[in-house]
């Protein structure tokens, strides 16, 4: 069974909308620096199905033209790893959200996303945890998805 | 024992400003000191155990891991300038150094990487720039900075300014800081170069004409000088002008006034004019070229801009301006130039000046594969090919020495006026040519 359908479907994707998400992917996993990722994975789903999925290289651009090229793919959600918050929020500006400083096998963390169940600690990279409960970076863009699924540690 | 051996590295790793990390040969992390703690915004007990670029998410992690190269090469990186992303989403500029960890036996066991972090030096950096910077003019040349001082008493004066300098020195540059700087700001700055047109040409285009002047010219067109009007006119390589030209060039400074061709009456004028050349305006007058009158109409006020193998000091900061400027142009993201490369610029002569920096920089952009621009990525004019074996980089000692020696070849060897130059004490010149094994030729 796909990772999706052992877990309950993203609010998102129960509903009948394309969503178009973008991963940047390095041995794959989450790329560490969004900033500096040069693999965008990108894959489309509509009613809970997979409708396409492809990788695109980045290229060596500056990050007001990176956000740009996002938003020209036109990506709905960006699951990163660390990202400066200038990057974040020209992203944000463009009109795509950023769900950042996840880690992990990429396959996981769309099973994740799809499942709703992104923020368990075990996707979030050090230093999120400390700070996820009192504030701080890991609650910008955070969706409020169910949080009672074990995971196995990444 | 052993455990109090460990107790005791940890309170010297826990007290030195320099980060430090130790992974194991899985890329996890096996120790964290406290500046780590402190510069990535990541406790320690959160670190261990975790892979180092998601603790660390350094600009390199992904394309050239620095403790990666190490262990494939055994060699150790020292002081590479990266930056990582903290905790909070800052980018924090540091500077990395890397070893392997060895067991009792030589077995690669891990790495050790140290970090430092360079937001000071980079904010002080930051400052320096600006400091060096004049609307859109750098310099940390002397000559230069004393130029600057005098701009905005030039850009009050309203006076006819003459800018004299090489091709490529900035002349139109430091036209256009006077006229931001002066009342004119808000007013049209026209640039004309006069060298471009032909005469004919070049005298309807600076003073325009009616319909009817001539077979063509079916309705009024204005000049350069009425669109300048009450604004900047910037004629560039005035020099080139024919003498006719020169003569109603003359009557519009000493009368304010012009006839635009085929007209009756005169117009009035309302113009800052600033001009430039890029040969030397006495010497055309003294061989009956330029007009002495206009020389002196013109000549009011002079600025002499230096050529760049005249302030190579400026090397760097232009580098590192035009790296910028082409990432915004191009859409690209080098970070950098390597010593090496440096080097080169710093040993080239610039016929072409500062237009010629920029079209190298340009050039090595369009062949630079990663973020930092090395020697294979500069034209073969400035960095020949050379199959040779013996040919190889110049080091830093290579082009101090070669600078030293212009230096004192511009003053005939008199070390006393090389060393002002040099700004250092004639002693400290003196040591630095004996360190870099530099004699005069002829006592050689």
């Amino acid at each position: 069974m796909s990772w999706w359908g052992r877990f309950g479907m993203n609010s998102a994707l129960r509903m009948n909308t394309m969503t178009k998400i973008a991963i940047p992917t390095w041995k794959g996993r989450v790329s560490p620096v969004m900033d500096t990722a040069r693999v965008l994975m990108i894959a489309e789903w509509s009613e809970g199905h997979e409708v396409s999925k492809t990788t695109v290289e980045i290229p060596l651009i500056g990050i007001s033209h990176l956000a740009q090229f996002l938003r020209d793919l036109r990506i709905d959600a960006l699951i990163c790893g660390a990202i400066s918050h200038h990057l974040e929020h020209m992203l944000i500006t463009v009109g795509v959200k950023p769900y950042p400083w996840y880690r992990g096998d990429v396959d996981k963390i769309v099973a994740a996303y799809l499942g709703g169940f992104l923020h368990n600690e075990n996707f979030l990279l050090p230093g999120c945890r400390r700070r996820g409960r009192g504030g701080g970076r890991c609650r910008r863009g955070r969706a409020s998805f169910d949080t009672n699924i074990q995971i196995e540690e990444e | 024992m052993a455990e109090d051996r460990i107790n005791s590295t940890e309170i010297i790793l826990n007290s030195i400003a320099d980060g430090v990390f130790t992974v194991d040969r899985d890329w996890r992390i096996t120790s964290f000191n406290r500046a780590a703690e402190e510069i990535t915004g990541i406790l320690k007990d959160e670190a261990i155990g975790s892979r180092c670029c998601d603790v660390f998410h350094a600009s390199i992690c992904e394309t050239s891991c620095a403790l990666r190269e190490t262990f494939e090469s055994g060699r150790p990186v020292i002081n590479r300038a990266v930056y990582v992303v903290d905790a909070d989403g800052n980018r924090i500029p540091i500077s990395i150094s890397t070893a392997v960890l060895k067991d009792d036996g030589g077995n690669i066991v891990g790495g050790v990487e140290t970090f430092r972090d360079l937001s000071t030096i980079e904010e002080l950096r930051r400052k320096l720039q600006k400091q060096y910077s004049f609307y859109d003019i750098i310099s940390k040349n002397n000559e230069m900075l004393q130029i600057f001082d005098i701009l905005p008493g030039i850009a009050e004066s309203d006076s006819t300014v003459l800018i004299e300098g090489e091709t490529g020195t900035g002349k139109e540059l430091i036209a256009r800081a006077i006229h931001s700087l002066s009342h004119r700001q808000e007013k049209p700055f026209v640039a004309v170069n006069c060298g471009a047109l032909p005469d004919t040409l070049l005298e309807s285009e600076l003073f325009g004409y009616k319909a009817g002047a001539f077979t063509d010219a079916r309705r009024d067109k204005p000049g350069r000088f009425a669109l300048a009007d009450t604004g900047t006119l910037f004629l560039d390589e005035i020099a080139d002008i024919s003498p006719a030209l020169q003569v109603r060039l003359l009557r519009v400074i000493q009368e304010r006034t012009y006839e635009p061709l085929g007209a009756t009456e005169p117009v009035q004028s309302d113009v800052r004019i600033i001009a430039a050349s890029n040969r030397d305006l006495d010497e055309l007058v003294k061989s009956g070229q330029f007009r002495e009158d206009l020389y002196y109409r013109v000549n009011v006020i002079r600025i002499n801009l230096p050529p760049l193998r005249d302030r190579k000091e400026d090397i760097p900061l232009l580098v590192d301006h035009f790296i910028r400027r082409f990432n915004n142009l191009k859409k690209k993201l080098i970070t950098d130039i390597s010593p090496d490369a440096l080097a080169v610029l710093a040993s080239y002569n610039y016929p072409g000046n500062i237009r010629e920096l920029e079209n190298i920089i340009e050039h090595a952009f369009v062949l630079c594969r990663g973020t930092t621009i090395n020697t294979d990525a500069l034209p073969e004019s400035v960095c020949p090919k050379s199959s040779s074996p013996v040919a190889r980089p110049m080091s830093m000692d290579d082009v101090e020495a070669n600078y030293i020696k212009e230096v004192l070849a511009r003053h005939d060897w008199n070390r006393r006026e090389s060393a002002e130059e040099l700004e250092m004490h004639k002693t400290t010149l003196w040591r630095k040519m004996k360190r870099l094994g530099i004699q005069q030729l002829d006592k050689q």
